[in-house]
């Protein structure tokens, strides 16, 4: 099958639903569509294709239309779609199965802040061993360039006694930076992306890219 | 030295693409004992069945092998074939080649080799088959049909019109089932009551029909042809013969508030209470549970009542047993109550109903006298309440869900819906019906076309997708749903919410299952002898099945399950006598030491334990007995004996060895 | 009885008063918490989002060295770390390979995970008996959020639709919940960074809902959907949000200070205001 779009044309991958299956241990073939995971979605204003056609853009194979969705970066995991789903199929499941394939593929475009987000707060884990909201905010100042959003919640916060100035470690944390960095440093395409840490620099920019740019068309 | 005939099919393709079936052929030509041998593209057919009887003819062959499909699609089929030719059916044997071997393997040449050992089995088998006859057993020419719903009632009719007496057994008050809780019918929108009583009267006045209501089944037992049916009739309180339902009792009964099941708890009704007007028979029971003379010991306001003297309160449940040849099982469905979903809060608010609630508001003789209201603001006193303007229906509420509810689609809920809207349109032009539904099932005689009408003539808005959650906000609930169509999510304020509930196997059914040793399938429903080619009858000789107890149906094919269930009962029972399958055990009682295993595994309650006399010594001793009424060949008796002497015919150790032998040596 | 205890990483940082209650509460009721050596991040939504196999071999640690304890329950107040851990545990349940293969020993997958309204909920005499302050003037809106509950296959606690945990435990303490419809919907938290107007109006949606049900504060057991509450609300007049470990430890008479109270961001007197 081939999904005709107004600038392009996607071509359907047959082995797609199997392999986001696999990855996320939900069998997205059940879906038929009844829509009870669109209807609950606290998040679906933010989303340019409902939860109901993500799974069926996966079940087409127009992985894509679905990897370069704006919708697997904004699910916010709060899994009522999955308590509710008639075929017991976890949505949320599906969309990090989606939200790990776009990222090892490079192609973090549709939603750059937010992948920028997951990886600064893994590359301070993969430091310390714990989360440092410190030292996860400067990071992801730095990769989205948005330097002035949420200063006055952080120095409430500072008052208050809960931003703490020196991070804890863990003596595990090599064990646990063994982990995140096969993650964060799996070779990866080279795209528009996310890059490593050390050039936060190239990060990507402050405003996501309109779906449907982006990955698709930087082949 | 055997003249044994090979008949080897192809099934059109579906053998002969695997396997060589000439080859299979010419290969059993060379079989010991094997005078015959071919193959023919379908030997079901007519004339496949002809090439067989006349090379019985011609070649004097004295047993048959037919390689081709599972004996349970055709053995009955080449019995008759070779009876027909003047061979003993029980000489005849099947090799499966098709569900053993075309359509379970790939590769051409192995498939083809193991049809080969198949037929070769089969051959060695049938060489040492004896000749079985069936005996004749009498039949009792009585029926029982149990449950009093629209199936239960046209098998009973059907079946007292060939001139049969029949005894009816219904659990409730009064026959008439799940349609007299209805309004209106779909598409036709005939009063179900109109078309109802008069076939609910036509029981009552039939001289062949024996009505038992508040009655149930306790036991079966016997065979086809010969049951025995015990049956409870449920201490009622009230003498039927003397009762005319004038109506004094429940009028002065103090305890009005119980919620009444013929209104599906929409409305009270009273401790001595009659379901509905058109109740057949038209006698009230007492509620034994919540009747303050029989939990407590005072009260007696209906005895006082009564002008004819017609309450007992010392009545007892009666055991009663009846001979039967036959009985049909029409006990329906439950329908679910509509708490399937946590998220959409039934019980907490009044204005979210079932359709099975709102079928009985809609009904005048329901619990609003037909008015359509909220039922948060109805006044019983005042008999008023505010009527609706925004309606939301919700389809599949539990129904194609196997995650909470049931995987499968209840099949009614559409159309039921369908025309409720319309009812509701016609009530109140004014109000907005919208429906959301995953998809819309409307395959039935003029269904669609009744769809089309509530969309376009009666404005009912249809919206394509599920609801996620019902909340309560101000005096009406929120209803937030997604409009896949659209691709987005939408809010609707409703003032009354109906929810398709999916129709349930009875939770009581398994019971009378084990009871009459008939099968249920996962969800409870009882399971046809062949869901497309045997519908109407159960695995168990001699017991039927008409209507929803089979799985969810609507009213055109209940009534059509209960007459085909009647025309197999009446064919049956038209019999002078029975044939017993002769593939029954068989006990040797000079080898049997009576240790009674075989009494123990019998699936079936066939062998009982018997005392004998030895025609010599006159000693008497205990020995195993089959009653080959029961008997259903099963074999556990042959395997489980530990003295040899338990043996099925038709499969002796003999032949099964010599079958196993091919195989193996 | 003693308790494995995974404090969780906002413990340190934004959900400070969240750990000092709870462990001020726990102590007060007799349990003892013994913290789960050297546990790690469980890797909160990111984990998961970049690699599901991550978010498993994070949780897997974290469970290998809960299992040192020997402790047949684990104590885990952050709703966002229990949530990861209990679903983690059900996984290598279901999947006997992978637990073998990271090494998780059964004992880990025997030992039940809790959050801390399940815990109270189970001890309501206990708490009952050691009522001592009068907290009637309030009157709060329970939320549950989403991490709690779902997906209900795996953390199974409570009714995943209508929970009662909750308002059973501010019962037994003298309140009167409000009755409200969001108590289950997600504050979007994890998205409260990267979408924070998306978010703003998710909050402001939860908090008119409570105050439909005329509520006057919000009880949570969840320091990301209490940082949500509390830093993504608009307007001048905030509904305030609390802990059930501040409320609960309040009414048994513990000191508000020595329950963090005075770390919130929003108003922080409604706790202990009749005894000043």
């Amino acid at each position: 099958m081939r999904l005709l779009e107004k600038d392009k044309t996607i071509e359907s991958e047959p082995d797609f639903v199997e392999h986001i299956s696999e990855i996320s241990g939900e069998d997205v073939r059940q879906c038929y569509q009844c829509g009870k995971c669109l209807a609950g979605c606290p998040m679906v204003e933010e989303m340019d294709l409902t939860p109901s056609q993500v799974m069926r853009a996966v079940q087409a194979g127009l992985k894509d239309l679905v990897l370069d969705s704006h919708t697997i970066w904004c699910c916010a995991g709060c899994e009522t779609c999955a308590a509710r789903c008639p075929k017991g199929i976890d949505l949320c499941h599906v969309m990090k199965a989606l939200t790990s394939e776009a990222f090892a593929e490079g192609r973090t475009q549709s939603a750059p802040d937010i992948a920028a987000f997951h990886r600064s707060f893994l590359d301070t884990v993969s430091v310390l061993g714990r989360n440092y909201e410190l030292g996860m905010m400067g990071l992801l100042k730095l990769r989205t360039r948005n330097l002035l959003q949420d200063v006055a919640l952080g120095m409430k916060l500072f008052a208050r006694g809960k931003l703490n100035l020196i991070p804890e470690y863990i003596k595990g944390n090599a064990e646990v930076r063994r982990m995140i960095r096969q993650v964060l440093d799996q070779p990866r395409p080279d795209r528009t992306g996310v890059s490593p840490v050390t050039t936060t620099h190239e990060d990507a920019g402050e405003t996501p890219a309109p779906p449907g740019h982006g990955a698709g068309e930087a082949r | 030295m055997p003249r044994t005939g090979v008949f080897v099919c192809h099934c059109g393709t579906n053998i002969a693409k695997v396997v060589d079936c000439p080859r299979v052929a010419e290969e059993a030509g060379k079989l010991p004992g094997v005078a015959f041998a071919t193959d023919y593209t379908y030997m079901c057919s007519g004339p496949g069945q002809d090439l067989i009887a006349q090379a019985i003819q011609e070649h004097n062959l004295d047993s048959v092998v037919v390689a081709s499909c599972s004996p349970r699609l055709h053995e009955p089929t080449f019995q008759r074939c070779v009876e027909g030719a003047g061979l003993n059916p029980y000489l005849m044997e099947m090799a499966n080649i098709r569900e053993q071997v075309s359509w379970v393997h790939e590769d051409k040449s192995e498939a083809t080799e193991k049809a080969m050992d198949l037929v070769r089995s089969a051959v060695a088998k049938v060489q040492r088959n004896q000749p079985l006859t069936r005996k004749e057993l009498p039949v009792t020419k009585r029926a029982v049909v149990i449950g009093g719903g629209i199936a239960g009632i046209q098998a009973a009719l059907d079946i007292a019109d060939a001139g049969i007496e029949v005894i009816l057994v219904e659990k409730s008050p009064s026959i008439g089932g799940r349609m007299s809780q209805f309004d209106k019918t779909f598409p036709t929108l005939d009063c179900a009551a109109c078309i109802l009583t008069p076939k609910m009267v036509e029981v009552a006045s039939n001289p062949n029909i024996r009505l038992l209501t508040w009655s149930e089944v306790e036991k079966v037992d016997g065979f086809v042809g010969n049951f025995e049916v015990t049956i409870r009739k449920k201490a009622r309180y009230v003498d039927v013969d003397a009762c005319v339902g004038c109506g004094e009792c429940w009028a002065k009964c103090p305890v009005k508030t119980i919620p009444s099941e013929y209104d599906a708890e929409l409305g009270p009704r009273t401790a001595i209470y009659r379901p509905f007007p058109q109740a057949v028979p038209n006698v009230p029971v007492i509620d034994k549970e919540h009747c303050i003379y029989l939990t407590k010991g005072r009260c007696g306001a209906c005895a006082k009542a009564c002008p004819k003297q017609c309450i007992n309160y010392e009545d007892q449940d009666e055991l009663i047993t009846e001979q039967v040849g036959a009985l049909v099982v029409a006990t329906g469905f439950d329908v679910e109550g509509g708490k399937i979903y946590g998220e959409y809060g039934y019980g907490e608010h009044p204005d979210l109903i079932t359709g099975l609630q709102l079928e009985r508001m809609i009904n005048v003789s329901g619990p609003t006298g037909g008015h359509i209201v909220r039922p948060s603001t109805w006044d019983a006193k005042k008999q008023e309440g505010e009527e609706p303007r925004s309606i939301v229906f919700i389809q599949c509420c539990g129904s194609r869900d196997p995650e909470k509810g049931v995987a499968y689609c209840s099949k009614v809920c559409c159309m039921y819906t369908a025309k409720h809207a319309l009812l509701l349109k016609e009530k109140l032009p004014n109000a907005q019906v919208y429906i959301f539904y995953i998809d819309i099932r409307a395959g039935g005689k003029g269904y669609e076309e009744f769809i089309d009408r509530v969309r376009d003539e009666f404005q009912a808005n249809y919206v394509r997708g599920r609801v996620s959650e019902i909340v309560p906000e101000g005096d009406h609930l929120l209803v937030r749903g997604a409009d896949t169509l659209l691709g987005r999510q939408v809010e609707i304020d409703a003032d009354l919410v109906v929810l398709a509930t999916p129709l349930l196997a009875r939770t009581d059914v398994k019971e009378l299952a084990r009871k009459m040793n008939i099968q249920t399938d996962k969800y409870g429903f009882l399971t046809e002898a062949h869901p497309k080619l045997r519908p109407a009858e159960t695995l168990t000789d001699g017991i039927f099945l008409a209507g929803g107890c089979i799985f969810p149906r609507d009213i055109p094919e209940s009534v059509a399950s209960g007459g085909a269930a009647a025309a197999k009962v009446v064919d049956l029972l038209s019999r002078d006598h029975l044939l017993s399958e002769p593939v029954v055990s068989m006990i040797d009682v000079d080898l049997c030491q009576g240790c009674l295993t075989c009494v123990r595994v019998c699936p079936f309650n066939a062998i009982e334990e018997v005392e004998i006399e030895d025609p010599k010594t006159h000693e008497k001793r205990k020995v195993a007995q089959v009653n080959e009424g029961l008997c259903k060949g099963c074999g556990t008796c042959a395997a489980a004996c530990p003295s040899g002497c338990a043996n099925l015919a038709g499969f002796t150790d003999e032949e099964v060895l010599a079958e196993l032998d091919t195989l193996c040596l | 009885m003693t308790l494995a205890y995974f404090p969780g990483c906002s413990a340190a940082s934004t959900g400070k008063e969240l750990a000092e209650s709870t462990e001020a509460l726990m102590e007060a009721l007799d349990f003892a918490l013994v913290e789960i050596p050297d546990w790690n991040c469980c890797g909160a939504t990111s984990a998961g989002v970049l690699s599901p196999r991550l978010n498993v071999e994070l949780n897997a640690r974290n469970l290998r060295q809960a299992a040192q304890l020997g402790a047949d329950m684990m104590l885990v107040p952050c709703a966002a770390c229990y949530n990861r851990l209990k679903t983690t545990q059900l996984e290598l349940k279901e999947k006997p390979a992978l637990a073998k293969e990271l090494e998780v020993p059964a004992a880990a997958l025997q030992m039940r995970i809790v959050n801390l309204p399940e815990l109270l909920v189970e001890h309501l005499d206990e708490i009952k008996a050691r009522v001592k302050v009068d907290l009637s003037h309030l009157r709060p809106g329970a939320y549950y959020g989403c991490l709690l509950l779902r997906p209900p296959k795996a953390v199974q606690f409570d009714d995943a639709e209508q929970p009662t945990s909750m308002e059973r435990i501010l019962e037994v303490i003298g309140l009167d919940p409000a009755q409200w419809n969001m108590r289950t919907e997600c504050c979007g938290a994890s998205l409260s960074s990267t979408r924070p107007r998306a978010v703003e109006k998710r909050v402001s949606k939860i908090v008119d809902s409570a105050r439909e049900g005329e509520a006057n504060c919000l009880v949570a057991a969840c320091p990301l959907c209490v940082l949500n509450l509390e830093s993504r609300q608009t307007g001048a007049d905030c509904l305030p949000s609390f802990y059930l470990s501040e409320l609960v430890g309040a009414a048994i008479g513990l000191e508000p200070t020595k329950l963090g109270t005075q770390r919130h961001l929003l108003s922080s007197t409604l706790v202990g205001e009749k005894q000043h």
